[in-house]
């Protein structure tokens, strides 16, 4: 397993949002994390990723114990965070964005003389940005534009694309189809399969039920703050349960078509 | 080519204001001197301050404390412990910056009306100490004969001579800090601006950067103060206080927020106006809120920048198309 989240609960305050959950992802897996609003997902990631205090229980990344890690720390251990609502730096261009993906990768002494040290990790800078536009050509043409002008898609690509520049083992997700057009959507599914193929951990927290388990190996129902149902992907999207609290098919029926169009329209 | 002369027209106008400034004490006289002077005390801390809120988006209302602990430290240190003036200044910075670091970890786990409350309340305290503790300060009535700075026998002891003094500093001071906003720190200050969580989670130490930019920034004000304290000669509480603090967010928001070079312009529309709204005493407080909130609306971006905009308006309608 890259991570393994083991028996955790988070709290805000006195408030406990997230109850003794254990859970794990393993290299070149998908794992979705699926569940109503307020169920506690986002928290969990928060915490995960040491943005919110773990309260009890232990978060692993590999063998290494990060609980308690700040946030800032974790990138160079390898995980990306694509938050949701993107996180945007909109006053900046395209490119700062993703320059400020790599933040991390150079923040030694030298780093702190500013522009000398920029020309001569400059190289090194280029290649990755140039993976990026490979992943995303439309951000190729969008580079000099300011992130806040961008589209949601775009914006959600730039999100994703910056958080790449990082080089995680593990990446994180937090509704990356939210707000996105069918067609974005599936481009956005699809970087992820192509992504997971290299190698990649992913943990992907969406409300797009259908989409998120079509594309994920496994997956983990979270209700209340708990993992209530923990299953492979196939056996979740069979599962009436499931179905009927999160696919919206309450007749059982065999077509997933009407579902998939009414979740991402919201 | 550094990236902080970059752009001809900015290169144009630097050196034109260069050109100006240096100028204008050689027309003689001396009440212009000393208000272009001032502009040039102001326009330094103005520059920390925006660094701190236009860059980094921290919000301080408690700036005119730091200014004043500096110049109370360069005061205190040079005439009652006969320090030499410069080492004096010197030390009065690190002191000032030090302070800065140290309160910065507390008051940055507070974010937007809460960390304005607190630097408010901060600027309040630093000022009551200033009033009360007046075995050191000599409280209200104040702290007189401060010595002057002098380099070998000559001795900055008329406007003419600490005007190019202050101005040298100060251009000093828009050239560090042109180059920290171009630079990684600069890239880091506005991310934290535009997204703390998404900048942590980038591997910015958000907290640290925030402490580092407020440390600087309490520098330049201490830098600024000290050289209020050896230009005047005498300090007092008052310059110091919540009022002053106010009047450098005014000076920060006309400049803009977010522009180095800006701030020359801020300081000086603020000195100006209160130079001549002086008969009518304190209403030129009214006035300053009420150009903030013009500005806010009209051109969030600084006064400056409006008027560029305008321009650029304003010429696109003339030319035929």
């Amino acid at each position: 397993m890259i991570l393994s989240v083991d028996h955790v609960s988070v709290a805000y305050g006195k408030l406990n949002a997230v109850w003794d959950v254990s859970l794990g992802v393993g290299k070149g897996e998908i794992v979705t994390l699926i569940g109503a609003n307020g169920a506690g997902k986002t928290t969990l990631l928060n915490a995960i990723v040491g943005l919110l205090p773990v309260k009890s229980g232990a978060v692993y990344l590999g063998e290494r114990n990060i609980t308690g890690r700040k946030a800032h720390k974790l990138v160079k251990l390898g995980i990306g965070y694509v938050a949701e609502g993107r996180g945007m730096f909109g006053s900046m261009s395209v490119l700062d964005n993703l320059i400020l993906g790599a933040y991390a990768q150079h923040g030694g002494w030298t780093s702190q003389l500013g522009d000398a040290t920029w020309l001569l990790r400059r190289e090194d800078l280029k290649r990755r940005i140039e993976h990026v536009y490979q992943l995303f050509p439309r951000l190729t043409t969008r580079e000099n534009q300011k992130a806040g002008s961008l589209s949601g898609g775009e914006q959600q690509m730039l999100a994703i694309g910056r958080a790449l520049m990082t080089a995680p083992k593990l990446l994180l997700l937090d509704e990356p189809s939210l707000g996105l057009a069918p067609n974005l959507a599936r481009e956005i599914f699809g970087l992820l399969n192509r992504l997971r193929d290299d190698g990649m951990a992913i943990l992907l927290v969406e409300q797009d039920a259908v989409a998120s388990l079509r594309i994920a190996d496994r997956g983990y129902v979270m209700e209340m703050g708990r993992i209530v149902i923990e299953d492979t992907a196939k056996h979740l999207i069979n599962n009436d349960k499931v179905r009927q609290a999160y696919l919206g098919q309450v007749w059982g029926s065999a077509s997933e078509t009407p579902a998939q169009e009414g979740e991402n329209q919201i | 080519m550094p990236h902080f002369i970059r752009g001809r027209g900015k290169m144009l106008a630097i050196a034109t204001l260069v050109v100006l400034l240096s100028i204008v004490p050689l027309l003689g006289n001396n009440y212009y001197t000393s208000v272009l002077l001032i502009i040039g005390i102001h326009a330094i801390v103005t520059v920390g301050l925006c660094l701190l809120m236009g860059y980094t988006g921290q919000v301080s209302l408690g700036h005119a404390a730091f200014y004043g602990i500096g110049a109370y430290i360069a005061a205190i240190l040079s005439k009652t412990y006969h320090v030499d003036p410069w080492l004096a200044m010197v030390v009065a910075i690190i002191a000032t910056a030090a302070f800065a670091f140290a309160i910065g970890f507390p008051v940055f786990r507070l974010r937007g009306n809460y960390l304005a409350m607190a630097t408010l309340g901060l600027g309040i305290i630093i000022w009551i100490l200033f009033r009360e503790l007046d075995w050191i300060t000599g409280g209200q009535s104040g702290f007189l004969d401060i010595p002057t700075l002098s380099i070998g026998g000559f001795a900055f002891d008329s406007d003419f001579r600490f005007y190019y003094l202050v101005w040298g500093f100060c251009l000093a001071v828009m050239f560090i800090s042109q180059n920290i906003v171009g630079s990684r720190m600069g890239r880091a200050m506005r991310a934290i601006r535009d997204s703390e969580s998404a900048s942590q989670s980038l591997g910015i130490n958000a907290t640290l950067v925030k402490v580092k930019i407020l440390a600087l920034s309490a520098a330049y004000a201490a830098l600024a103060g000290s050289l209020y304290a050896y230009y005047v000669g005498f300090i007092d509480p008052p310059p110091f206080g919540f009022l002053f603090s106010i009047r450098l967010v005014v000076m920060a928001v006309v400049g803009g927020l977010a522009s180095i070079w800006g701030a020359i312009f801020g300081a000086a529309s603020v000195r100006l106006l209160t130079e001549f709204l002086h008969p009518f005493g304190d209403i030129d407080v009214v006035l300053f809120g009420l150009i903030i909130v013009v500005v806010m609306i009209l051109s969030p971006q600084g006064v400056i920048r409006g008027l560029g905009d305008l321009w650029r308006r304003i010429s696109r309608r003339l030319t035929p198309s």
